[in-house]
C-alpha cells in the first residue's frame, strides 16, 4: 500500500513536478515559472494556517489579511502584464476581503478576481480541512466537493493496488483540493453515463493496444515506445450532452505525474476542446 | 469526428486560442506556444465501453477503449478492469487482462482446421465443410452407440458413444443451449469448464 503525502510532500511534490514539465513542455514555461514562484507563497500560507488555525467564521479576513498581500506580491512582480493591470485595477476599486468572500459563497467572478481567491484561499482550505471547508456555499452532491461544495478541477486515476488492477478515478476539487471518488464513465459535470455520449479525446499511440501489448500496465518496467506523444498521460474527456470537459490524469501510466501541475500545463488540450465547442467545467488556477 | 480543412483547421485554432487569451490571466506567450503545439497534436476521440470478460463464471467487468478510425472501422485498443465493479473492483485474472487478444491476436486461429484420419498435419477448411462433417461424424456415431433400452428392458434412449465439453466462454445461454441440444441426442455424458 502507497504510504499517505505529509503535507510538505504536496509542495515538495508540486515543486518537482513544475520543474520537470518546465524542462519538457517548454510551451508552458511562462505559466509554469509564475506558477513555481507562486507556489513558495502557497506552501507557506499554508504553514501559517496549520500554525494558527483561524476559525472558520475568521477565514475571509485572515485569508485577506495574512495571504493576499503574499499573492499580490508574487503577481505584480511576476505575473503577465494583463494579471498585474487587472490586480491593481480590482484592488483600487473593489477590497479584497470581498473578492474572496464572493469566491466562498460561489458568486460569478471575473478571472482576476478567481485568480486572486484561489490562489490565496486554497491552501489556507488545504491545512484546515474539513471543518473549515463546510463555510464554503456549494451543493453537496457528487458532482461536487463533499467537503466545500466545490467544482470538479480534473479527474485521476491512482495506480492500482496491484498490477493487474486498474486504480479508481478521482476528482479534485477546485476550490479546496480535496479529492472523492467517482464512477469512471459518468461526466462530472452534469452525470451523463451512456457512453455514446461521453467522448475521450488522447494523442495516437498512448493506449495499451497501440504500444505492442495487450495488458495494460505490462510495459512497466520496462522502456517505453516512444510514439512521441506529448501528453501519454492526459486525455480529455467530454461529455456531448452538457458540452463540458475536464482533464484526466492518468497516473497510473505516468507514477511522477503530479494532477494538479500537469493540468495547468496541459494548455494545448485545453486549445483542443475549446475549439471543438466544449467548455471546462471550471478553469483552473490559472484561467484555463 | 468533425472534418474541416487545413484553412478551416488552422481559423478554428486562431479563434479558440484568441478566446482563450481574451478570457485569461495574460499568459499570451504560453498561449501562442500551446497553439503550435495543438496544431502538430495527433488526437482522436475514443469510447469507453463497459464489457464483461468471457472467460469464467466469476463475471469480471471490463472497460473497452475503442477509436473508430477514418475508414469507419472500430479499433480496440485497451482492456483494462473496471474499477467501479463490485465484482472485481478493477481487477483482472493473468488470463482476463489478456482478454483483447480474443480480438486482435495476430496468431488467432481464423477459419476451422481439419485433419483428416491418417493425415499428419492440418489443413484450413471452410465452415460448411467442418459443420457437415461434425453432423455426419455425430450421426455416425449415435447410430453406432445408441442404446434404446437397457439390460432390465427399461428404455433409457441414450447415447454413449459421445460425450461433450463446453468452454469456459460459454454464456448462460449458451450452456442452455448445449445442453438442450445434446440431451436431445441422448448424450448422457456433458461436462462444462466453468472456471479458468
Amino acid at each position: 500500500m502507497p504510504v499517505a503525502a505529509t503535507a510538505s510532500d504536496v509542495w515538495t511534490e508540486r515543486r518537482r513536478r513544475v520543474g520537470e514539465l518546465r524542462a519538457r513542455q517548454g510551451f508552458a514555461r511562462q505559466l509554469l515559472d509564475f506558477y513555481g514562484a507562486l507556489l513558495a507563497v502557497q506552501e507557506r500560507a499554508f504553514d501559517d494556517a496549520a500554525a494558527n488555525r483561524p476559525a472558520a467564521e475568521d477565514l475571509a479576513s485572515y485569508v485577506t489579511d495574512i495571504v493576499v498581500p503574499s499573492v499580490l506580491d508574487v503577481s505584480l512582480a511576476l505575473g503577465p502584464e494583463r494579471m498585474r493591470s487587472e490586480l491593481i485595477h480590482r484592488i483600487e476599486t473593489e477590497h479584497p476581503r470581498a473578492i474572496v468572500l464572493r469566491w466562498i459563497d460561489g458568486g460569478e467572478q471575473p478571472a482576476v478576481d478567481r485568480f486572486l481567491a484561489r490562489a490565496a484561499l486554497g491552501p489556507v482550505l488545504e491545512a484546515l480541512g474539513a471543518d473549515a471547508r463546510r463555510v464554503c456555499a456549494g451543493p453537496r452532491d457528487e458532482l461536487h466537493c463533499p467537503d466545500c461544495g466545490g467544482l470538479p478541477q480534473l479527474s485521476y486515476f491512482d495506480p492500482g493496488p496491484e498490477d493487474l488492477a486498474t486504480g479508481p478515478r478521482r476528482l479534485l476539487c477546485s476550490r479546496c483540493s480535496a479529492t472523492w471518488g467517482f464512477a469512471r464513465m459518468t461526466c462530472p459535470g452534469c452525470g451523463e453515463d451512456r457512453s455514446a455520449k461521453l467522448s475521450i479525446f488522447s494523442e495516437h499511440g498512448t493506449t495499451s493496444g497501440e504500444q505492442g501489448s495487450v495488458v495494460r500496465g505490462l510495459q512497466r518496467g520496462v522502456p517505453p515506445m516512444d510514439h512521441g506523444a506529448i501528453f501519454p498521460h492526459v486525455r480529455i474527456e467530454a461529455c456531448e450532452s452538457c458540452r463540458h470537459y475536464l482533464l484526466s490524469i492518468d497516473v497510473a501510466s505516468d507514477p511522477k505525474a503530479v494532477p494538479v501541475v500537469d493540468e495547468l500545463a496541459a494548455i494545448p488540450l485545453d486549445l483542443y476542446a475549446r475549439d471543438r465547442g466544449f467548455t471546462k467545467i471550471t478553469p483552473n488556477l490559472m484561467g484555463f | 469526428m468533425p472534418t474541416a480543412t487545413r484553412r478551416e483547421f488552422l481559423k478554428i485554432g486562431v479563434a479558440g486560442a484568441s478566446a482563450l487569451a481574451a478570457a485569461g490571466l495574460g499568459f499570451d506567450d504560453a498561449v501562442a506556444e500551446s497553439t503550435k503545439i495543438q496544431q502538430q497534436l495527433r488526437i482522436a476521440g475514443a469510447k469507453e465501453l463497459h464489457s464483461v470478460c468471457p472467460y469464467c463464471a466469476v463475471g469480471c467487468s471490463l472497460v473497452a477503449y475503442t477509436r473508430q478510425n477514418s475508414d469507419g472501422k472500430v479499433e480496440l485498443l485497451q482492456i483494462e478492469g473496471d474499477p467501479d465493479s463490485p465484482v472485481n473492483e478493477g481487477r483482472l485474472c493473468p488470463k482476463g487482462a489478456t482478454a483483447m487478444q480474443l480480438a486482435v491476436s495476430p496468431r488467432r486461429v481464423e477459419s476451422p482446421q481439419y485433419r483428416a484420419p491418417g493425415a499428419t498435419g492440418w489443413k484450413s477448411v471452410s465452415w460448411d465443410f467442418v459443420l457437415d462433417k461434425i453432423a455426419q461424424n455425430i450421426k455416425a456415431s449415435r447410430d453406432a452407440t445408441f442404446v434404446a433400452t437397457d439390460g432390465n428392458g427399461n428404455t433409457v434412449n441414450r447415447t454413449e458413444g459421445i460425450a461433450f465439453a463446453g468452454g469456459a466462454a460459454f454464456s448462460s445461454e449458451e450452456g442452455y443451449f448445449a445442453t438442450k441440444l445434446m440431451r436431445s441426442l441422448g448424450l448422457v455424458h456433458l461436462e462444462q469448464q466453468a472456471r479458468v
